[in-house]
């Protein structure tokens, strides 16, 4: 029974308009998606592959004197993702190039093609088409299953069959379930023939297991919706105001919410502003340099044979380890804040999928940080190179300091000897472990979402 | 009749409980919305205060003129409150400098720059999201709904004329939707102005009464959409299902589309190109910089005294005492400096040159998808009103460079420059008067024999008598300035809220009201 009613409500749910209409919008905002990310790919490889080879060649040209290599600025830089079609994450607005010598950290800035002038926008990736788009068209299936047949007086003639209630609203459920996994599917394909087709198709044959998890969270995101659309269609009388409800709760959870949370995580966790932390900075820098423990060792430099070139040397060395240390805390501030932000946007299930999007395709803040994290380690294992290299050199004075080039060896290295930065990637099983309290969360709103649809449709007046 | 019909209309709609819950989310999220921004900008005016304070001290503790840090700083605006345009990703601050022409730098300095993840919205994105769903909520059963009930028949066996109907209810839309929207404007101004004291000026009370008009032809267009719809379908729920599609469609997806297909198109070079080319002529000034020195080696021969390698004049010098040292560092300020000048403007120009073509390409490309998107026309009016827009901000960068151009006549012309200073800009004083000046001396005689490198310190002089050295004040632009900006996005929406209802008309006119 319960077999025929599900297939009784996808035949019915196929050949409705608001269905033709979601497939053919699906379809074609697949399509879209597909075709310009392709561009925006090519460009961002393109300049990722420029900039290696930048990087290579200033430090071929380095190598050939050690204290060079040491004191001029290099990259590690993140290469672009494909996974970017799922999850974009904002890594338009993230650093994708760190900069820094053995000495000092330089910064993090960003190398994409960003035009400040264009009006602020979301990229159409995957979670932008399923989290706002295919969300909405979820509400539109379901908005009038109930209220509306209660209103057609079709509701009466179910309820009389000898089909319990649990099943009726169960069967609705699972054909609007089916309905919008096949539009998920037919779009994704689209978008992914697309992408065979203009990019590599191997490149997508490494995302399986990604792209595989992806269509499963749609299923789960999705059904918050489908349970969100019958349980006020069977709380309301009139189909009209199901709509009105669900299509605000709706705009307040994908919309509103993330936005609002975001704002208020701000207010919530305030940090100094970048004028006081470089006061602060400065101050600090100032004060190591006034309190020198060997005041002589701030005089003028006057070559090798400066009596006081070791204490020169631990103390501009105490210099940028201080300003490293100010730069550390900073950045943990300014995430403690994003962090803040983040976590009150976890109240909307369009957050939630975002990032447990972002973490299945290693986009976003948390991919970036962990970006971060290896480039600081790559800086240490670089300086102790440097290090190393200059203890093997019997003509130099051992001092490695940024000020002195000349205390320390200036013999030439093998650049294939030089540590290089690989980011590594994380097997998908991993990332699903990270993403737990999201998936929790998300399994919460659809039992949630379940038990008041089910139990709204257990006391529905079908008169 | 016709008054007898809104009157109808109105009464109807207000009475719904569509109206109802539509209006109360809306409120709500008003209230939160108001509280939310009213404090973002009051912390913006603390923080732009505090940047005005600082320069101010600063500046009172200039000894010499290589130490000048100006600034240009674009005070926050009230109205961003009601649209932020495009402003959360710009800078409000331009250093100002002889060595460097003001720009928007690609990577802007903002607070955190790891917020700029998180989207952000403001008073019009709620009123364009909720109240263009309320306006077809109210709309979408206006004719197919009456027909389907029977009523449309009784109201035009009535000795009035279907466009008449047709006027009626449009108006009675608008005055419904003007309801939450009135009621949303009065809370948000309570919470402004009597818990955060934000006052508006006149002008700003004109904009404002503009963006709310330009509201009323947002939503005039969803309501025409919504009445064109509704009397081309048979059935109300047909409307309903094509209008919700248009909606999504048109507030979410088209919008955003327009600036992702601008910014996906065509491609802007990327930032390493023009940062490179610039690169390129900071080596070229470093080689003329070079050339200069060894021409006063050769003009004035004897020991090179000690100066960084750069080129840029360094905050302390170490002079030798004698009038050789003296010598030689006038000629290099008096022949570097100028230089500085010159290819801070080729910079400028690299600048200016390609890689801003670029950029204004996709902004064209950006303007034209918008002319297809009646809520990125709102957008654009709303944000050109608040003067957070892109053209408000060029206006602010424009200025700042003006202010650069009368900060260099002011270095070039004022003569006490050289009063108490050793790093001289620009200065026009014969070598007589430099020689006979009072840091010559002291300089002469902190050196002298026996002591051959003498540190200058700054803290030996008195701060620079500043009097006559402009200060940025920032021209917002003016009403009219903005009105022409979005003159034409204006009519356009106009025009197509009346080709609607002209459509509208012309349906309704052969619209078969006996219902099936």
């Amino acid at each position: 029974m319960m077999k025929i009613l599900i297939l009784k409500e996808i035949q019915q749910g196929i050949i409705s308009l608001r269905y033709m209409l979601t497939l053919v919008l699906t379809i074609i905002i697949f399509a879209t998606s597909a075709v310009l990310y392709i561009k925006k790919y090519e460009d961002r490889r393109m300049d990722y592959e420029e900039q290696m080879l930048e990087n290579r060649d200033n430090l071929e040209e380095r190598a050939q004197n050690l204290n060079q290599l040491a004191g001029n600025n290099q990259y590690v830089i993140r290469p672009p993702r494909l996974a970017e079609l799922f999850a974009a994450g904002g890594e338009k607005h993230l650093p994708d190039r760190i900069e820094f010598s053995s000495f000092w950290y330089a910064g993090y800035e960003n190398i994409d093609r960003l035009n400040y002038k264009l009006n602020p926008f979301t990229d159409m990736d995957w979670v932008f088409i399923v989290g706002l788009v295919l969300s909405f068209t979820a509400l539109v299936l379901t908005f009038d299953r109930i209220s509306g047949e209660r209103e057609f007086g079709t509701l009466r003639l179910q309820c009389s069959n000898s089909v319990s209630r649990f099943k009726m609203i169960m069967a609705k459920y699972l054909a609007s379930l089916i309905l919008m996994a096949f539009a998920l599917f037919i779009g994704m394909i689209v978008n992914l023939i697309i992408i065979s087709i203009g990019l590599n198709a191997s490149l997508i044959s490494h995302y399986i297991t990604q792209i595989f998890i992806s269509v499963m969270l749609f299923l789960f995101y999705l059904s918050i919706f489908l349970l969100l659309g019958l349980f006020i269609s069977s709380l309301v009388r009139k189909s009209s105001s199901s709509l009105a409800i669900s299509l605000l709760i709706w705009t307040t959870i994908i919309i509103f919410v993330p936005a609002g949370s975001s704002m208020l995580g701000q207010k919530l966790c305030k940090i100094p502003s970048s004028y006081e932390y470089n006061q602060k900075r400065d101050a600090a820098w100032n004060e190591i340099w006034s309190n020198a423990p060997v005041p002589q060792a701030r005089g003028y430099w006057n070559g090798r044979d400066f009596p006081y070139l070791a204490d020169r040397v631990k103390l501009v060395n105490r210099l940028y380890e201080s300003n490293d240390k100010f730069h550390a805390e900073r950045f943990r501030e300014l995430l403690s804040q994003v962090h803040m932000a983040r976590n009150l946007t976890l109240l909307s299930p369009y957050s939630l999928l975002s990032y447990a999007m972002e973490s299945i395709s290693e986009t976003g803040l948390d991919a970036f940080v962990r970006f971060y994290e290896h480039g600081k380690l790559y800086r240490t294992i670089f300086r102790e190179f440097i290090i190393q290299k200059d203890s093997q050199d019997p003509d130099s004075y051992h001092q490695i300091c940024s000020w002195h080039p000349e205390a320390y060896s200036d013999k030439p290295v093998s650049v294939e000897d030089i540590p290089s930065f690989a980011e590594p990637r994380f097997p998908p099983g991993e990332a699903l472990w990270r993403i737990k309290i999201n998936l929790l969360l998300l399994t919460f709103f659809n039992l949630l979402g379940a038990i008041l649809a089910f139990g709204a449709f257990m006391r529905y007046d079908v008169r | 009749m016709i008054w007898q019909l809104i009157k109808k209309e109105v009464l109807n709609k207000i009475m719904d409980f569509r109206f109802l819950i539509s209006s109360v989310i809306g409120l709500c999220l008003i209230v939160l919305t108001t509280s939310i921004l009213s404090e973002q900008y009051v912390k913006q005016v603390d923080q732009y205060n505090e940047f005005i304070n600082a320069d101010r001290e600063a500046l009172n503790d200039v000894k010499v003129f290589s130490q000048l840090r100006l600034n240009a700083h674009r005070p926050p605006t009230p109205l961003s409150i009601f649209s932020k345009g495009v402003s959360p990703q710009l800078d409000n601050s331009m250093r100002i400098s002889h060595a460097s022409v003001p720009r928007q730098g690609v990577e802007t300095e903002s607070e955190n720059p790891f917020m700029k993840i998180f989207q952000f919205f403001d008073l019009t994105t709620i009123f364009q999201i909720v109240l263009s769903l309320l306006a077809i909520l109210l709309v979408y059963d206006a004719i197919s709904g009456e027909r389907e009930e029977g009523t449309l028949k009784a109201i035009l066996s009535n000795s009035i004329a279907r466009y008449q109907i047709l006027l009626s209810k449009l108006t009675a839309s608008l005055i419904g939707l003007a309801i939450p929207l009135f009621l949303s404007l009065l809370v948000s101004f309570l919470i402004m102005t009597w818990v955060y004291n934000i006052v508006f000026s006149i002008d700003q009370w004109t904009r404002i009464g503009l963006m709310v008009l330009s509201t009323f032809l947002f939503l005039g267009f969803f309501v025409t959409v919504g009445l064109l719809f509704s009397s081309l379908a048979k059935h109300a729920s047909v409307s309903l299902i094509w209008l919700l599609f248009f909606w999504v469609v048109t507030v979410f997806i088209q919008p955003n589309l327009g600036s992702y297909l601008a910014a996906t198109v065509t491609s802007i070079p990327p930032r390493e190109k023009i940062e490179s080319a610039i690169t390129q002529v900071w080596e070229k000034f470093q080689e003329k910089n070079e050339k200069i020195e060894q021409e006063i080696q050769q003009e004035v021969p004897g020991d090179p005294w000690h100066s960084d390698q750069s080129g840029r004049l360094p905050y302390y010098f170490c002079f030798d005492g004698n009038r050789t040292g003296l010598y030689r560092y006038v000629l290099r300020t008096q022949r570097i400096q100028p230089l500085f000048v010159d290819y801070a403007q080729r910079e400028w120009q690299i600048y200016q040159g390609e890689y801003h073509v670029h950029l204004n390409r996709q902004l064209t490309y950006q303007k034209v998808f918008d002319k297809f998107s009646p809520t990125a026309l709102f957008k654009r009016i709303t944000a050109s009103l608040a003067q957070t827009s892109i053209e408000n901000h060029e206006v602010f960068i424009d200025q700042a460079r003006q202010y650069r151009q009368s900060y260099l006549s002011y270095l070039i012309d004022e003569r006490k420059v050289f009063s108490v200073n050793a790093n001289l800009y620009f200065t026009q004083q014969t070598m007589e008067q430099i020689e006979n000046s009072d840091f010559a001396e002291r300089m002469r005689k902190a050196g002298g024999p026996g002591k051959k490198m003498v540190s200058y310190d700054r803290s030996y002089y008195d701060p620079l008598d500043l009097t006559g050295l402009p200060q940025f004040q920032f021209q917002p632009t003016t009403l009219s300035q903005s009105m022409k900006h979005v003159l034409l996005d204006i009519v356009l929406l106009l025009c197509l809220s009346v080709v609607l209802f002209y459509l509208c008309s012309v349906t309704i006119n052969r619209y078969d009201v006996r219902s099936n």
